[in-house]
């Protein structure tokens, strides 16, 4: 057997040459625009990428592109130029020299200065740390915007020449033009503009210089027309040639990766890369780019490579991710080795892949016309190739490690005459002392620190009764602890630490069952894949667990392996996750990479020498790098548009609404261009929604929002897991309608608080007027009372009495009643603010008859009959009245005092003959005033005195009926 | 004549661009043969008629060609389409190329050089930005001349009748040749 296989092995045999290329994919525009050729590209700081087109300024969120209009009107001009300055005003020049302005959430602008726009192409922008803004045009030279003013610089201030290609920012304040006669390096000093060239008398390969490329510490590359790319060293100041026989015409585009590599597009022949290690020039095999011109090349913040060409208009690719197509069928294992040749095992024989100059992949069979099943591959600390089948044994190549060449090397065969009781070897490990073999037969041990003689070779075997759970092994590893751990199907994971076995069958009381794989992170830590419970980690004492709630994609893990950044890679049949072990952030990747139906096996992943990771898939290779610059890993979200009751609002400048304007809608968004279908969204309204929300859609619509305080905030993820990602949040208020107000209800408080006043005003108002009135009253009656019982008075009436007494006893009988009926009436009136007339004529004809027999004829009385009439006074005015007028005047036989009262319509009058006393009766006024008064308070104005040489005259209204 | 008059105008156009410090070189003898080489039917013709000039300092050049002074068509039929229904010569009299030498070489010494000349190809009317690159061998103070380049015709939009499609390439390969001696 062992001699059978030396026969018919170490045949060369070269199979195919395949490129090694990204999965490119193509953004085609709508049919609208299908003949749009999209000259530039431009990633601004908020994650959007833009594309200037001849059809004008298109902006992409990764599933659509938006048309960018110019005020009510799309702008369809041939956009050649795009920049972002440190404004984040974006500036967009087009072929015919015009330039526009395009602020956030506006419309595009024309930049209207007072020197005008240039006439001709607009190549290219830039802006120098000293805030000048550069020009460069295909025709004009270049200008610069300082202090708001534009200046030009041309061949007469020693510019190399006014065709510029392209301008690129460089430090210190300078740029450099691409032109036809060289590098013009221009900056302004002082206001002035200071030009040095660089042209082929410095070294320069070609006169045409078509692009240029920053790189670091003021390094920069050149792309020209005849002679490839040149390289200009800062450092030594000079310009180096990077490839020695370039034949694929100008180059229009130039972009670098990770300083590892060049890609280079030309005008006319497609897409290049160049690797600046190996020195490897690969034309990129795509019918994206066949015989096209490369307008531009971008790399953006994820990581992604941006292709605009003549042909397929835009594309892009992942760069971490390239694959390489061959007809191996299933690839079963794949073993790097120290000379990063890549070794793949298939059911149908062992296979070596190797990279060509030219970029090309050469697939050779190394066990040509045998199916031997492959499934596990090792190179041990000696250079041997171990390869172990299945139901095949395992076999040995030596000689590679001497430098022999295929005739000379030796392959062995090992069985069971050597101890090897199991010819399924599905893994294989080792250190530097020994090899260690998983088998469906227990683990197998093989000493090679000695010097290896294959006859002499002789297994050690460990099965169930050595301690390990079960004789179906998976999977081995030998740690950096030189520990060495076994996957099992059905017992977990076995550990063999210095002699000693540890199973552990469970972990934090799971049981662990089929344990599939085992890898090692960077931190030390075991991870290992599970047929049912996902993915576990373990320090050595506690297990952690990811499962799909973590966000594990599937459970149908075939394979793991950390990469150069620390990374695990977990190898799904349908794609990769990329798990940071220290965050549990998970990036998913699949068919927009070129991954899909990757086969279920345990041993088609292996790291090379430059950290490449090579995954074996059903006739391809992928091959992934991790790329080591930062990159983002989450979805750039941000609110795109806010719209009040459908009308968009600047938000980032208004956050508080009326009442009425209480229908929002937030249009949001998530950029992750390497795979814009995934994204998803979470939103929340704090204030409204007590939790989050989960949608797809890019949209968000409340309405009949209450007054009070909002926050928007919105989430997005590309995995599912929204914990950790960044939130875009808006906080508004709505305020609430104006009867709700604080002033407005202070207003009405202090209007009410205005009202009562008034009102107790008004009313205390009104009990003064009683009080005076009852004053008035009470003043009166005393008046009265005071008059009537003045001593003169009674005397008088006890005078008259005595007389009455004498002469006639019966009169005077009558006297002393009239008497005390009057005052009797007196103290019953006094009390009241009214009383019928009819009774104050009776007190007055009760008065008239005290006065009749005192004063006889010398006093007459007239008082007339009201016949039953309703009509009221105050009480004893008329008393008041009649007893002024005996008291002022002279009453004597000669001159008789006549008092008459009348009664007219309402109107009262008490008129007398004037003959005042020569001495006047000492008077306090007060009986008219209190009459006035009185009549004053009751609300009736009319009352009158008139007095002329012969009469006093009074007039009383007569109140009606009330 | 013609043709005679219009090299004066290229060098006046040359001497306004600024002041000429001698060195004017003039076509004195040129050869210009243009092919289509189409799969039914190949179309060719000659013209000695190119007037050029050259300006050494400035590295500036003008050329001039009347499209109608091609001759040698395979057959008359051919000669009036290309000039009637192709190239319209009639409305577009000339063909012409004018701009500026990239490289900078000696005039002054004799030798062989390849040159790329940046400028407008003027044909059909319709202008186009091209850079052509040519052998210049200086001998004895004459300029040798010789480029080849293709004219597409699409760029001059020169249109051809679906009919005829096949008969026309799309591509149409010129070869110059041209001897300029200095201008005293």
């Amino acid at each position: 057997m062992n001699s059978l296989y030396k026969i018919i092995s170490l045949i060369f045999l070269s199979l195919c040459l395949q490129g090694q290329t990204p999965h490119f994919s193509n953004h085609p525009f709508s049919v609208d625009f299908k003949n749009t050729i999209v000259n530039t590209m431009l990633e601004t700081q908020d994650g959007y990428i833009w594309f200037g087109t001849s059809n004008g300024l298109f902006r992409y969120d990764g599933l659509e592109f938006k048309h960018i209009s110019k005020g009510d009107s799309l702008l369809l001009e041939n956009i050649t130029a795009l920049f972002e300055d440190d404004k984040q005003k974006i500036w967009v020049g087009t072929k015919t020299g015009r330039i526009y302005n395009l602020k956030k959430h506006q419309s595009l602008r024309h930049w209207d200065i007072e020197e005008g726009n240039p006439a001709q192409k607009i190549t290219g922008f830039a802006q120098t740390a000293d805030g000048v803004l550069w020009i460069s045009t295909y025709g004009e030279g270049v200008y610069y915007f300082q202090n708001g003013r534009l200046f030009n610089l041309d061949e007469e201030d020693g510019l190399l020449g006014m065709e510029i290609y392209t301008m690129i920012r460089q430090e210190e304040n300078h740029v450099l033009l691409a032109t036809d006669a060289g590098i013009s390096d221009c900056q302004i000093k002082n206001g002035q503009g200071q030009i040095h060239s660089l042209s082929t008398d410095d070294g320069l390969s070609d006169e045409i210089v078509k692009t240029l490329l920053k790189g670091q510490n003021g390094n920069f590359w050149v792309g020209t027309y005849d002679e490839g790319v040149d390289f200009w060293d800062a450092e030594k100041q000079s310009f180096q040639r990077l490839i020695p026989e370039w034949d694929h015409g100008e180059i229009n585009q130039l972009e670098v990766f990770q300083d590892k590599e060049l890609w280079i597009g030309t005008d006319g022949d497609g897409l290049f890369r160049y690797e600046f290690l190996t020195k490897r020039l690969q034309k990129i095999d795509s019918p994206f780019f066949e015989n096209t011109k490369i307008y531009d090349l971008h790399k953006d913040v994820e990581g992604n490579l941006w292709v605009l060409n003549n042909k397929a208009g835009i594309c892009s690719a992942n760069r971490q991710f390239e694959q390489v197509q061959h007809q191996l069928g299933n690839i079963q294992a794949v073993l790097i080795d120290k000379q990063n040749t890549v070794w793949l095992g298939t059911p149908n024989g062992l296979f070596q892949m190797s990279s060509l100059q030219n970029g090309q992949q050469e697939f050779k069979s190394i066990f040509p016309n045998k199916e031997i099943n492959i499934i596990s591959l090792f190179e041990d600390v000696n250079g041997m190739i171990w390869i172990g089948t299945f139901g095949q044994g395992l076999f040995c190549l030596s000689g590679k490690e001497h430098g022999l060449n295929y005739e000379q090397q030796k392959l062995e065969f090992f069985s069971k005459e050597h101890g090897l009781l199991n010819d399924n070897i599905l893994s294989i490990d080792g250190s530097d002392k020994t090899i260690w073999l998983a088998t469906l037969g227990g683990v197998f041990e093989l000493d090679i620190s000695k010097t290896f003689d294959p006859e002499k070779v002789q297994f050690r075997n460990y099965t169930h009764d050595d301690g390990l759970g079960t004789d179906f092994i998976y999977k081995t590893l030998v740690d950096r602890d030189k520990r060495t751990w076994f996957a099992t199907d059905g017992k977990g994971i076995s550990v063999l630490d210095q002699g000693k076995i540890t199973n552990y069958p469970k972990a934090n009381g799971i049981p662990l069952k089929a344990v599939y794989n085992i890898t090692e992170d960077q931190q030390g830590l075991i991870w290992l894949s599970t047929a049912e419970n996902g993915i576990f980690s373990f320090d050595g004492t506690n297990f952690t667990q990811l499962n799909v709630k973590e966000r594990i994609r599937d459970l149908e893990i075939t394979s793991m392996i950390t990469d150069d950044l620390g990374n695990i890679l977990i190898v799904h049949p349908s794609g990769i996750d990329i798990l940071n072990p220290q965050t549990k952030h998970l990036i998913y990747y699949d068919e927009e990479v070129g991954l899909e139906n990757l086969e279920a096996v345990l041993n088609a992943v292996a790291k090379d020498a430059n950290g490449n990771v090579w995954i074996g898939a059903k006739n391809k290779m992928i091959r992934y790098s991790a790329l080591n610059e930062t990159l983002e890993i989450h979805p750039r979200t941000q609110i795109e548009q806010v719209n009040i009751v459908f009308d968009p609002v600047d938000y980032q400048e208004i956050n508080s609404f009326a009442y009425k304007q209480n229908d929002l809608v937030f249009d949001y968004v998530g950029l992750w261009y390497s795979n814009p279908e995934k994204v998803e969204y979470r939103y929340q309204l704090e204030g409204y929604n007590p939790d989050w929300i989960y949608s797809k859609d890019q949209k968000a619509h409340y309405s009949d929002l209450r007054p009070g305080n909002y926050t928007f905030k919105v989430t997005s993820t590309e995995n599912g897991a929204f914990d950790g990602e960044p939130i875009a949040s808006y906080t508004f208020n709505i305020e609430a309608p104006f009867w709700q107000q604080i002033w407005f209800l202070i207003l009405v408080g202090l209007l009410l608080l205005a009202l009562v006043y008034a009102w107790t005003k008004w009313k205390s108002q009104r009990i003064q007027q009683e009080a005076d009135l009852q004053k008035e009253r009470v003043e009166s009656q005393l008046e009265v009372l005071k008059s009537q019982i003045n001593p003169h008075f009674l005397f008088n009436s006890f005078n008259t009495l005595i007389s009455l007494i004498e002469d006639e006893p019966e009169l005077a009988t009558e006297y002393v009643e009239k008497l005390s009926d009057f005052y009797r009436s007196l103290l019953q009136y006094r009390e009241k603010d009214l009383i019928p007339l009819q009774e104050e004529l009776q007190l007055l004809r009760n008065f008239d008859f005290l006065l009749e027999k005192r004063f006889g004829k010398n006093l007459q009385l007239e008082i007339p009959d009201i016949n039953g009439r309703v009509a009221f006074v105050p009480p004893l005015t008329l008393q008041m009245l009649v007893e002024n007028a005996v008291k002022h005047n002279v009453i004597s036989k000669s001159k008789p005092l006549k008092i008459k009262l009348e009664i007219k319509d309402d109107k009262l009058f008490v008129t007398n003959n004037l003959q005042k006393k020569l001495t006047k009766e000492k008077s306090t006024h007060f009986g008219l005033q209190s009459i006035q008064s009185r009549y004053d308070l009751l609300g009736t104005k009319d009352f009158r005195i008139e007095e002329t040489e012969k009469e006093f005259k009074v007039t009383i209204p007569i109140i009606g009926e009330t | 004549m013609k043709s005679v008059s219009l090299i004066y105008i290229l060098v006046f156009i040359l001497l306004t661009q600024g002041v000429a410090l001698g060195q004017i070189y003039k076509s004195t003898e040129a050869n210009v043969y243009f092919k289509s080489d189409a799969p039914l039917e190949i179309i060719e013709a000659k013209s000695q008629n190119l007037q050029g000039v050259i300006d050494a300092n400035k590295r500036t050049f003008a050329f001039s060609i009347p499209i109608s002074s091609f001759l040698g068509f395979n057959n008359p039929l051919q000669q009036v389409h290309f000039n009637e229904n192709y190239l319209e010569s009639d409305k577009f009299k000339n063909a012409t190329f004018t701009g500026k030498i990239i490289e900078k070489i000696d005039f002054s010494k004799d030798g062989k050089y390849t040159v790329r000349a940046k400028g407008k190809l003027l044909i059909h009317g319709v202008s186009q930005e091209r850079i052509i690159k040519s052998v210049l061998e200086i001998k004895n103070g004459k300029i040798l001349i010789s480029s080849s380049f293709t004219v597409l015709l699409d760029e001059h939009k020169i249109r051809v009748p679906k009919i005829v499609y096949q008969k026309i390439a799309k591509e149409i390969l010129v070869n110059v040749d041209a001897v300029f001696e200095e201008l005293k």
